[in-house]
């Protein structure tokens, strides 16, 4: 007598995977960081470090003079306001348009220094190598 | 449909694994630090006066070649000097940039960067010594 014994599939079920594709990509959406640059033309420079802080604050100052905060433009009061609210900790990232005039990241500097927060990173971009172009 | 997500995933895997900040790292005087005294001989001082116009030790030049040679040859009388460069407002931030990369390829290390019109930040430039 013949005894069929039914072959029992051990594969693993792929049911889930979606589901597991879709909460990866939500988290990815929401932890990556946003354009804090906004339309500023980074300047150049040779001797750049690279830079890695745990509490960071963005500060944009525009080709026109404008400030902003991660991207969004704000006038000087809010600056100042939300500059105020920030532990001494925290390093500034000063983004600031090339064509920018000093006076204007100068003034920037200045509140820093006024508020206490004086570690400051000026962000920049690498010079581009243009000899094979 | 999990194929598009999946694509997606890659791509912002592969994008904020390269998204790094370069710069440099400034640390600011404290206001309430008393300035650091530096008499005139142990300074350069560039004053930038407006786009391309610069004045090295009060002496007036054109151009960035000649702004180089006069920093290699104050870099040759004096032993490491601090770079003090006032800059007018309205020289473009490029351009003070410019002004700190040539000076470190000329070999300065200690820089001051002093906004004309503004109160100067942790330096006080004495004529003369104390």
């Amino acid at each position: 007598m013949k005894i069929r014994v039914r072959k029992k599939s051990y594969g693993v079920t792929m049911f889930a995977m979606p589901d597991i594709a879709f909460l990866l990509l939500i988290f990815l959406i929401l932890t990556v960081s946003v354009d804090e640059q906004g339309d500023i033309n980074l300047p150049d420079f040779k001797f750049l470090q690279e830079t890695d802080f745990p509490e960071t604050m963005v500060v944009n100052v525009t080709a026109e003079g404008e400030y902003g905060i991660s991207g969004e433009t704000v006038d000087r009061r809010l600056l100042e306001l939300t500059l105020d609210r920030l532990p001494e900790t925290t390093v500034i990232h000063l983004i600031a348009d090339k064509e920018s005039r000093y006076s204007h990241v100068d003034g920037v500097l200045q509140l820093l220094q006024e508020k206490q927060l004086l570690d400051v990173v000026l962000i920049m971009e690498e010079v581009k190598n243009t000899e094979n172009e | 449909m999990t194929d598009i997500s999946f694509l997606l995933i890659i791509f912002f895997l592969v994008t904020t694994v390269f998204m790094t900040t370069q710069g440099i790292l400034l640390k600011l005087p404290s206001p309430e630090t008393e300035p650091q005294r530096l008499h005139l001989d142990e300074i350069i001082l560039i004053e930038m006066l407006g786009p391309a116009e610069y004045s090295v030790n009060k002496s007036i030049l054109t151009g960035v070649e000649e702004l180089a040679r006069q920093i290699e040859a104050s870099l040759e009388t004096l032993s490491d000097p601090v770079l003090v460069l006032m800059v007018a407002g309205d020289v473009a931030y490029q351009e003070v940039l410019k002004v700190l990369e040539i000076s470190k390829e000329a070999g300065v290390s200690s820089f001051s960067i002093q906004y004309k019109e503004s109160e100067p930040r942790g330096l006080r430039i004495e004529e003369k010594r104390l």
